[in-house]
């Protein structure tokens, strides 16, 4: 993986057309996401951001469109790409403990039939460590709390040992604490150079989080580094006027309904 | 043993005290050859529908169960109309085909409606079961089928383990060993799809591939338990064991266990108690013992109703000690 061309987008989308019940969600949208860095995927409600990644990954059928990660088809890469689904779409009483769900991470490697070895163990542990949850390896889930829900999905993302990580709405219901930590482990990975990828709703904290943006209202607003393109203008181009209003005034804006605690 | 079995002759001389009871010993059944097959036929069937049942259970597909079990009836009236015959296998196919109908039409509802999947169920099961009672009620009146033996049709309502044939086992056992043969290889693919099938098909899983599996050996099963278990009942043996399981442990590998002991023994005892007594039928006479076991789990397991309710109280009660030490300090 390491002689990979730092030109080629981690995640390369052309002209990708998304359909729900024949209502268009994403319209025609032309998207590069660099490597290497931290991109957030941002846009009001109903915008397509979560659309954009499931179709991209083939988790939904677009009605067009081409699609490359790292300069190859989905199917070609999966085992380098770590997706960390949305936490509230799991049934959290399934019975089973923290370490297992943290394995879960290393069966795109084993593939069909094969067990988790010693191995696979040792690097979910070294996981749970990193996120704070190895005292609780052999909890059962649904004794966790939306934060630590949050964690152990990023656990079992982190020993994939994957080069890009699709993160959709990581920091949605949790506090502050686990946010800073998962921004971190972030920065860190960044820093490594994986290529990340978050679907993300609070404009708040856009500037400080991240070092590339995508504006996405059923067609992609702007796209590039946030210095230049996260501005007052693509913010209301992308969200309506409204909002942008509220931004001058009080300096700070979120997304309507959104915030949670 | 000798102490347990002593017990047991004092119950069944209450029993018969009563007058519920035969006069016979209640081991003397342990010698018949029809009683080895019906039991050898229960527990394994047992064992199979646990198991699956349990991943059933977890996928939010419970009542799945019921609807088709209630949907096949039909099948196997009108298939005993066409080949005028009560040939196990042939009935099962009848049966099959109409438990599939019924699970596409539920499917498709539920698509192309705006009615939720327990309207769908609900309607499907009503009128597919509505349809196998007006027929079973035309075939046992009409001069034409009088010549054909159609008594055990009626059978297939409640169950009847006494009825089952030495062929009937290898189709029980086969769907048995299946179920078995495929959790033990794909467990892990299985446990995630049904836990997170997104996640599971970024991994380069195929879950929807690995739920119509679960689906195709539910309705497997499911047709083999018409016969011993019953149209009404047979959902229950998918559904009271890991019910009864998941009250005692949090582990997936221990609550299959669990659920398959449980099953098993009810099958045991319900099947015994069936061919006891005339008249008790030997898929209500399992699924009584099966479901008390679930209910009496659910009240006292460690994870159950009271277990549950002590540990909020204790939680809450730590919690007032802690705030009063704070205001104290205060």
């Amino acid at each position: 993986m390491t002689q990979i061309d730092k030109k080629v987008p981690a995640l390369h989308i052309e002209n990708l057309t998304m359909v729900y019940r024949e209502e268009p969600v994403l319209w025609d949208v032309h998207v590069d996401f660099p490597q290497g860095q931290i991109s957030a995927i941002i846009g009001p409600n109903g915008a397509g951001k979560s659309t954009l990644i499931k179709g991209a990954m083939g988790l939904l059928k677009p009605l067009s469109g081409h699609v490359e990660f790292l300069g190859k088809a989905f199917k070609e890469q999966y085992k380098n790409i770590a997706y960390v689904s949305q936490a509230r779409d799991v049934n959290w009483d399934f019975p089973t403990t923290v370490l297992d769900v943290a394995l879960m991470g290393r069966y795109s490697q084993l593939g069909w039939i094969r067990r988790p070895k010693a191995s696979d163990k040792e690097l979910a542990e070294a996981a749970l460590d990193r996120m704070g949850l190895l005292s609780m390896a052999n909890r059962q889930i649904s004794e966790l709390s939306g934060g630590q829900r949050q964690r152990v999905f990023l656990a079992r993302a982190l020993c994939q040992e994957a080069e890009i990580l699709i993160l959709d709405e990581p920091l949605q219901g949790v506090d502050k604490k686990t946010e800073g930590l998962i921004m971190q482990i972030l920065d860190e990975l960044g820093s490594q150079g994986k290529s990340i990828i978050v679907v993300h709703h609070d404009l708040n904290t856009v500037e400080a989080y991240f070092e590339h943006v995508v504006m996405l209202n059923r067609v992609l607003v702007a796209d590039g580094p946030v210095d230049t393109t996260f501005t007052k203008g693509n913010i209301e181009k992308a969200y309506g006027k409204t909002l942008s209003t509220r931004k001058r005034e009080t300096g700070t804006s979120t997304e309507p309904t959104q915030k949670e605690a | 043993m000798q102490m347990l079995l002593a017990q047991l002759c004092q119950i069944q001389h209450f029993i018969a005290s009563i007058g519920l009871g035969s006069s016979v010993n209640p081991f003397e059944v342990f010698s018949q050859y029809t009683f080895h097959i019906a039991v050898v036929g229960t527990v394994i069937l047992a064992i199979g529908c646990s198991l699956i049942g349990t991943f059933n259970v977890l996928k939010g597909q419970a009542l799945i169960g019921d609807a088709v079990g209630h949907a096949s009836y039909p099948g196997i009236i009108i298939a005993f109309i066409l080949v005028m015959s009560r040939n196990t296998l042939l009935l099962t196919v009848g049966a099959s085909v109409a438990g599939l109908v019924a699970y596409a039409l539920i499917q498709q509802i539920v698509h192309h409606s705006r009615l939720g999947s327990d309207a769908a169920m609900a309607i499907i099961l009503s009128s597919f079961f509505g349809l196998g009672s007006m027929l079973n009620a035309y075939v046992t009146t009409s001069d034409k089928f009088a010549r054909v033996a159609q008594a055990g049709l009626q059978n297939y309502v409640f169950g009847q383990a006494a009825d089952m044939l030495y062929s009937d086992l290898y189709l029980i056992g086969g769907a048995t060993v299946l179920s078995l043969i495929l959790l033990f290889l794909y467990i892990k693919e299985v446990k995630l799809s049904v836990f997170d099938p997104t996640f599971a098909q970024t991994a380069g899983f195929r879950p929807r591939l690995l739920n119509t599996l679960l689906l195709v050996m539910a309705m497997l099963l499911i047709s083999q338990g018409l016969k011993t278990i019953g149209v009404i009942l047979i959902s229950s043996l998918f559904i009271c064991p890991y019910i009864a399981a998941s009250q005692w442990t949090c582990k997936l590998n221990v609550s299959l266990l669990l659920s398959a002991i449980f099953a098993a023994c009810s099958a045991f005892l319900g099947t015994w108690l069936s061919s006891l007594y005339n008249g008790v039928s030997t898929g209500p006479a399992i699924i009584c013992i099966l479901s008390s076991v679930a209910l009496i789990s659910i009240l006292i397991g460690p994870r159950g109703m009271l277990a549950t309710k002590h540990r909020q109280r204790r939680q809450l009660k730590s919690e007032l000690t802690e705030s009063r030490m704070r205001e104290e300090r205060a």
